[in-house]
């Protein structure tokens, strides 16, 4: 027992294992809270309309759910025909509002769910090629905890630090030869220093997982654990029958027994060249250049050794193909590893860590050989590079300003004035259509962007401007292979007066460019929302994008994306710099808060269509024949300005341009609504 | 001094492990190579390798109209006929080369026709970014912005007179530029080798013996600093040699060494005016540059400490930081934070692909310049650090 106690001591306190284990699990937990983001991102963005479905259709595909989906469908789309000509009869008059209430109800309860329709819908088509082993349900929690198949670098630099000087310690001190000639120092003593690594493996192995079903468990819900494998599309194509439960067991046992080895073959390696620079080089290498260097993924999970268990995840995954767009061929990714090859490999694996017991043990009752001595390690120098590491990995920040911002209008997004410019999308050439802007003074037409080298680079048409600051996004292409392939996405602001461009906002899109080892991935789901991004406006600390019906805010210090509004497809969406102003699906009138996160429907305005200007609303009156009407935004006092309705409008700072809905003739008149003119 | 770094190399780097991990990475090396090829190359199936081998000959050299006219003659016919996918599918059809029109079609669109149009139509983009840059320099100076006058003005010179007038087999270098794994085998190679540099006479406790003798001290440390400069050096230069004579193997080609860089899609925007066999020369030095940075910080790390355990897990962890931080900047539009990070110049192509510039006292300078300028800036760090550290024990352990 003292031998037993001896090595426990001199393992953890001695040699700072204790201290090692506490940094990896605050490193690793840190990592996890700060790092994780959610396989679907659009799941948590809309979690009470997708579970709303969710709860109708969980479990397995029944013969009702193909028309289940049907009458759903159906359901959304005639809600938004009756809504629209419900809202229609009350604004002509003829509906009270008592009924029309009581008819527009339950309408906007189903479209309150109809994102949540749309996820369910993708997941629908997934589970429908595959019935019989794809079931409906919640997959985020479990897409975190198993479908990755990342090696845990930390968690092999934490074997390595500890296990390492097990068998290296007594060989650097000279102890070895000591050690040999007394009674318990040879095999027992070899023993007793693999059972408490084993063991010390084994209850970190359990702890870890422990913590990482904890962490899934407590952000995101592991339900459904006895629902088959193949219900995460990571798994689909897997023949291995399973559920996600059993799946979990097997990964650990594999993450735990592959540990197990790995702890094996540093001891062997340790025991073998006994130089602790060797030693880590050695199970460095074999642990990660088979995991960087090999082509195809699967083939990883043939080589016998500790890798291809501590990524086990591997062995449950099934064919997987991608299209080579140079032969119009599916070429294979990964090759699902079969039942044999896994236990051939098992077997293989078992077999050389016995061989490596036994000749640790034969080496530790013959070995006589010359060490070094070991005065410890600088526990504080340590904890000094690895604050700087921290801090080196902590990335960069945009900065800040605060101003007074002028209006946005969705519906101008292609155009932005400032006092010396007017900045528009140019589509005389439609084969070049470009960002320009004319000088106010001489009328000149010059290019807003001023990159001369526009090769592999789009620049979006539309612009956001306040003041002197006017910004355009880009995405920005790679060709280091045939394909060309977006990689990313910016916002870029240009000062005015100088044309200086700054990025004030990136992010990266491609997920399979030729990396050096892969470390830093980006999301798909994100990437794909990024790459569908109709306009933006933003503030001093978010930027606000406009996508597919919705309205995502980011934040511009952590880049934290949130679904904060669900806008009809054809309104438009005003910006005064913190209030956002929307047209529901009633055509009410929807103010939002973006401070206080509120939102607010602006009494008596109805309305299909409307402007921002810097002081008022200008809009046209659904309940006075489409007459245009402006809104004081300090008193919210309605003021006429046509007196004939009107077909459309648009403004600019001076002038009001409105087409006239009797006769479609053209008019202008100041803003203020006087000298109307026939144009 | 000679003689001392002599003996400090064959103390430190002869020893049969480092022999055998180089005999051993090596040949991951080539087999990695191999495996690149099969997996991305468009002439890794035998019968488009025959098919592009019959034609290379009628299509190499200089680009003329009469080329471009034979090509377009058996392009445009497969362009149509494939063009509302009707055309049969049968294997092997009379009038085909490949195994269906399909194939004959994608063979020559990504094999002869993109590549030879890129080439054709890159003056006239050359020009164009010129008269952009031009223009730019007229347009900032009448805002007085100074500095975005002069990076035009620096476009304008590197791209005035760029052209691409032959046609040459380039697969073989645009996978070389773009390869890495080389440089993670040797980081590995000299995260180790470097180690018992300082930490082999500490654990003797010789250190202290060294600092009674004439060449002890200072003068041991350079011997030390230049054999594994040298060490650091000679494994580059050899990874580097392995390097381009595979890809040049198994790719079977040498003569587009002395095309233009922006033959290659990729580096359209190149930041220099060099050919692929001198960039290859450049892209070398520059990544054992980088490694010699990497070198120094391994051999600093060892020194704070006694034995090789924590320096090796701190120097391991210090190198997934800076790749992390590399490929999360890959392509990024902030050059500054791009190239403060020293792993960039072993990923160089980060550099050269594109003309980016950062300004400094308000003149615009070559993301390339600025890169090199923060490696010698830490790497002075570095090695100042060593020997502020190195004198005062020294002085200390010599009093004592």
């Amino acid at each position: 027992m003292s031998v037993w106690k001896y090595e426990m001591k001199k393992m953890f306190i001695f040699q700072k294992g204790l201290l090692f284990i506490i940094l990896f699990i605050i490193l690793t937990m840190a990592s996890m809270i700060s790092l994780d983001r959610s396989k679907n991102p659009d799941i948590e963005m809309n979690a009470s309309s997708y579970s709303f479905y969710l709860k109708q259709v969980q479990g397995s595909y029944h013969k009702n759910t193909e028309q289940f989906f049907a009458s759903e469908a159906d359901k959304i789309s005639n809600a938004k025909v009756a809504l629209q000509e419900a809202s229609d009869r009350y604004y002509d008059g003829k509906m009270g509002k008592d009924e029309f209430l009581a008819v527009t109800g339950p309408m906007e309860n189903v479209l309150e769910h109809e994102k949540g329709f749309k996820l369910i819908y993708d997941q629908y088509t997934y589970i429908r090629e595959h019935p019989a082993n794809r079931y409906f349900m919640y997959t985020n929690g479990w897409d975190g905890l198993l479908a990755n198949e990342n090696l845990d670098l930390l968690w092999v630099v934490l074997l390595l630090l500890l296990i390492t000087p097990v068998f290296c310690f007594e060989y650097e001190s000279k102890m070895d030869t000591l050690l040999l000639t007394v009674q318990k120092g040879t095999r027992y003593h070899a023993i007793c220093k693999i059972s408490l690594v084993f063991l010390t493996v084994l209850i970190l192995s359990l702890a870890i997982a422990g913590i990482k079903y904890g962490f899934y468990q407590y952000k995101y819900g592991l339900f459904n654990g006895n629902y088959p494998l193949q219900s995460l599309p990571y798994f689909g194509t897997s023949t291995k029958e399973s559920s996600l439960n059993e799946a979990f067991m097997w990964i650990m046992a594999g993450k735990l027994f592959g540990s197990l080895c790995f702890a094996m073959l540093i001891l062997f390696v340790s025991v073998c060249l006994r130089k602790y620079a060797i030693t880590l080089f050695v199970c460095t290498a074999l642990i990660l250049i088979p995991y960087y260097g090999l082509r195809l993924e699967s083939t990883k999970y043939l080589l016998p050794g500790p890798l291809a268990f501590m990524v086990s995840t591997g062995f449950l995954r099934g064919n997987e193909y991608k299209n080579n767009p140079f032969k119009d061929q599916m070429e294979l990714i990964f090759r699902e590893v079969s039942l044999m090859s896994w236990s051939i490999v098992f077997v293989v694996t078992v077999c050389l860590s016995i061989g490596m017991f036994v000749v640790i043990l034969i080496r530790r009752t013959n070995v006589w050989n010359s060490g070094l001595r070991n005065h410890g390690r600088k526990v504080s120098t340590l904890t000094l590079i690895l604050c700087m590491m921290v801090t080196l990995l902590s990335g960069c920040n945009s900065a800040e300003r605060s101003q007074t911002s002028d209006s946005y209008n969705y519906s101008s997004k292609q155009s932005f004035e400032n006092s010396r410019y007017l900045f528009k999308v140019d589509e005389t050439d439609l084969k070049a259509i470009r960002l320009v802007f004319i000088d106010k003074q001489t009328g000149e037409k010059r290019n807003f962007v001023r990159n001369p080298m526009p090769s592999l680079t789009r620049v979006e048409n539309t612009i956001f401007g306040n003041g002197n600051d006017v910004y355009y996004m880009k995405y920005d292409s790679d060709k280091s292979g045939v394909i060309e392939d977006v990689t990313r996405f910016s916002i870029i602001e240009v000062d005015t007066t100088s044309f200086k461009e700054r990025i004030i906002f990136e992010k990266k899109l491609s997920t399979d460019k030729s990396m050096i080892l892969g470390l830093s991935k980006s999301n798909n789901q994100d990437a794909n929302f990024y790459l569908t991004i109709s306009s933006f406006f933003l503030d001093e600390h978010s930027l606000y994008f406009i996508g597919q019906n919705e309205i995502h805010r980011v934040d511009r210090l952590t880049g934290k994306m949130t679904v904060i509004l669900k806008i009809p497809a054809s309104t438009n969406v005003a910006f005064d710099g913190r209030m956002i102003y929307y047209v529901n699906d009633k055509s009410q009138m929807v103010k939002y808060d973006t401070n206080t996160d509120s939102e607010m429907i602006i009494p008596d305005l109805i309305t299909r269509f409307f402007i921002l200007t810097d002081t008022e609303l200008l809009f046209l009156n659904r309940k006075d024949q489409q007459k245009m009407y402006s809104m004081s935004l300090h008193d919210l006092t309605l003021r006429k300005i046509t007196g004939s309705s009107v077909q459309e409008f648009h403004c600019d700072k001076q002038y009001i341009y409105y087409v006239n809905k009797s006769d479609l003739q053209k008019h202008r008149m100041d803003i203020n609504g006087e000298n109307n003119i026939l144009q | 001094m000679v003689t001392l770094i002599g003996y400090e190399w064959r103390k430190h780097f002869l020893k049969w492990t480092i022999v055998f991990a180089v005999a051993v990475f090596s040949i991951l090396n080539v087999l990695k190579i191999y495996s690149i090829h099969g997996g991305n190359s468009l002439l890794a199936d035998s019968s488009w390798k025959e098919l592009y081998s019959q034609m290379y000959g009628q299509f190499e050299g200089k680009i003329t109209d009469e080329k471009i006219g034979k090509l377009m003659k058996i392009y445009r016919p497969l362009e149509q006929q494939t063009a509302d996918h009707t055309a049969s599918t049968t294997y092997r059809n009379s009038n085909t080369q490949l195994s269906n029109v399909y194939e004959d079609f994608n063979f020559y669109r990504w094999s002869y026709v993109n590549p030879m149009k890129y080439a054709y139509d890159y003056k006239a983009y050359a020009h164009a970014v010129v008269t952009t840059a031009n223009e730019n320099i007229i347009f900032f100076k009448s805002l007085n912005n100074g500095y975005e006058a002069r990076k035009n003005a620096a476009v304008a010179e590197l791209f005035q007179g760029r052209t691409i007038t032959n046609f040459s087999y380039t697969e073989m270098y645009q996978y070389y530029v773009q390869y890495d794994f080389s440089s993670f085998l040797v980081l590995l190679i000299c995260l180790y080798g470097l180690m018992s540099v300082f930490l082999s006479e500490k654990e003797t406790e010789m250190d202290t013996l060294l600092l009674t003798t004439k060449a002890g001290g200072a003068k041991t440390v350079w011997a030390k600093l230049l054999a594994s400069s040298l060490f650091i050096c000679s494994i580059c230069l050899w990874f580097w040699l392995i390097d381009f004579v595979a890809y040049s193997w198994i790719y079977a080609s040498w003569d587009a060494a002395s095309s233009p860089i922006y033959v290659l899609e990729e580096y359209i925007h190149s930041a220099l005016n060099v050919s692929l066999g001198q960039y290859a020369a450049l892209s070398a030095v520059l990544k054992t540059f980088g490694m010699l940075f990497f070198g120094l910080a391994f051999l600093a790390l060892s020194y704070l400490f006694r034995n090789a355990l924590v320096p090796f897990i701190i120097g391991l962890l210090a190198l997934f930081g800076c790749i992390s931080l590399q490929e999360a900047y890959m392509d990024s539009g902030h050059i500054l934070v791009k190239t403060m990070n020293p792993f960039v110049l072993v990923v160089n192509r980060e550099l050269f692909h594109k003309a980016e510039y950062i300004p400094l006292w308000g003149y615009p300078f070559p993301s390339y310049i600025v890169a090199l300028l923060f490696s010698i800036l830490w790497g002075t760090i570095f090695l100042s650090g060593l020997m502020i550290s190195v004198r005062k024990n020294a002085l200390r352990k010599g009093g004592g």
